[in-house]
């Protein structure tokens, strides 16, 4: 049971990993195509622009393996903030451009009256009808989380599951599920004990 | 629904944790962690680490204080960034974009700026577009003065601006924050400005947090009633075991639109 915390030079990488490393013993950094070799789980972060973070991803040559991984059951993937949105079909931040498509979906921005609301849409936020989604057991009531950003991905396909919160009367998403494939549009790594719970259900899964 | 914050503020001034009273004297509070450990309760929703030493020395080369050593504010940094799985914000000292880099690498999620800001405004810009708006604070300083208040520069020395038009224009440049702190109230435990609260943030449509005052938790509540979004306090927290709980649970129960508090628990703490 090794998880794997992605290192493609995305800005969170060292808060992914203390997190990661404060409730699993068996942590390991993977910066090459080869170091998902062993690896159960995989944890991958993500800050800034979605065009950018895809171009690093291929660059490192993680993309392809790490797709055909997940596509093809062989480990728990989870992606956090832009790490989660890759997951998608395509994203239109700046440019329109290719993700992994892994969920069907398009990552869009956040279509809030922006005179009223600002964005980034960051804080905490409470997530509601958590249903039985294993990523939020053991978690009482709403849970909050912390949040940062101002696209995200709008889920069209029927195998997968949403999670959303609300911000200025906008339904946003907040996480998905489909079979192995998991998106946190929030910050675990900055949600307190909430965050460290979803790490520890992640990685149970 | 997006939470308001109750945010506990560090001052840091040459390697020791300070209690600040009008921006010029300082009592010595102790370690630069220890007070991280204290104040990182799961009932913070962030931590502002502000480093207001005049000059950046940081190891105090004693080894009877039993913490870790430590010569830059960025060994501090990655230290409580080990620990505290909540956003943090460190400000004090930054004047070039590699400063803001090294900050956020270590750990940081946002820088505030101040001095740099005042002197430089295009840096605000340059810092946004380099790392994004979420990651840029401009912590604004305010002095009452006759019909009204002024901006100061390092919390010292007149800017020539009004809070209200240096807060608009910060937004402008593309700051995502603005981190307000009365001067007069400094350290006074006599209530936040909340004339100054309310000029400013009406001035503006990015989040504020007020800063300066902070007697009891009733001021908390008042913070709270204004458009401010996050309500901040460095002195009080340092009084009493237990007190950012204590004081999310007050504001919790009287019903205001906060994170639930939860003791702390799992995860050790120790730094």
């Amino acid at each position: 049971m090794t998880t794997g915390v992605v290192d493609y030079g995305s800005g969170n990488f060292a808060s992914v990993w203390n997190a990661v490393a404060a409730v699993s013993g068996d942590v390991k950094r993977v910066a090459r195509p080869e170091d998902l070799g062993g690896c159960s789980h995989v944890v991958l972060p993500g800050v800034g622009a979605f065009a950018a973070a895809m171009r690093k991803l291929e660059k490192t040559g993680i993309l392809e393996a790490l797709s055909a991984e997940a596509a093809a059951g062989r480990i728990q993937l989870l992606g956090i903030c832009v790490g989660m949105q890759v997951l998608a079909s395509r994203g239109l931040e700046f440019e329109e451009c290719r993700g992994m498509g892994l969920v069907k979906g398009t990552v869009e921005a956040i279509s809030v009256d922006r005179s009223r609301f600002a964005l980034p849409h960051m804080g905490w936020n409470s997530l509601s009808d958590l249903g039985a989604a294993p990523l939020f057991r053991h978690m009482e009531g709403e849970p909050s989380f912390y949040f940062v950003h101002s696209f995200h991905l709008k889920c069209e396909d029927p195998d997968a599951r949403s999670v959303f919160c609300e911000y200025g009367g906008v339904r946003v998403t907040a996480a998905v599920s489909k079979g192995n494939v998991h998106g946190v549009q929030f910050h675990p790594e900055k949600s307190q004990d909430n965050g460290l719970q979803l790490l520890r259900n992640f990685i149970a899964l | 629904m997006l939470k308001k914050r109750l945010i506990p503020v560090l001052l840091l001034r040459n390697g020791v944790i300070v209690q600040s009273k009008g921006f010029k004297r300082y009592q010595s509070l102790g370690s630069p962690t220890a007070a991280v450990e204290r104040l990182s309760s799961w009932a913070a929703d962030e931590l502002v680490y502000l480093d207001i030493s005049p000059a950046p020395v940081y190891d105090l080369k004693r080894d009877d204080l039993n913490h870790p050593r430590f010569e830059t504010i960025i060994d501090i940094i990655r230290l409580v960034a080990e620990r505290c799985f909540m956003p943090l914000t460190f400000g004090g000292g930054i004047r070039s974009l590699d400063d803001i880099r090294q900050r956020l690498s270590a750990g940081a999620d946002k820088v505030t700026l101040n001095t740099k800001a005042i002197d430089d405004p295009g840096f605000i810009s340059a810092a946004a577009k380099e790392f994004g708006s979420q990651c840029v604070v401009v912590s604004i300083d305010a002095k009452r003065v006759e019909g009204g208040w002024e901006v100061y520069r390092g919390g010292r020395t007149p800017a020539g601006m009004a809070p209200a038009a240096w807060a608009r224009r910060v937004q402008d440049l593309g700051a995502g924050e603005i981190l307000l702190n009365s001067i007069d109230r400094d350290g006074s435990g006599t209530g936040y400005d909340l004339d100054l609260i309310g000029e400013v943030s009406g001035a503006v449509s990015l989040p504020l947090v007020a800063l300066g005052g902070v007697g009891n938790w009733e001021h908390l509540e008042e913070g709270l009633r204004t458009r401010a979004s996050a309500v901040a306090a460095a002195n009080i927290f340092h009084y009493r075991e237990n007190s950012v709980f204590d004081a999310k649970r007050h504001l919790y129960e009287k019903g205001h639109n906060v994170r639930k508090p939860l003791p702390l628990q799992g995860a050790s703490r120790n730094l």
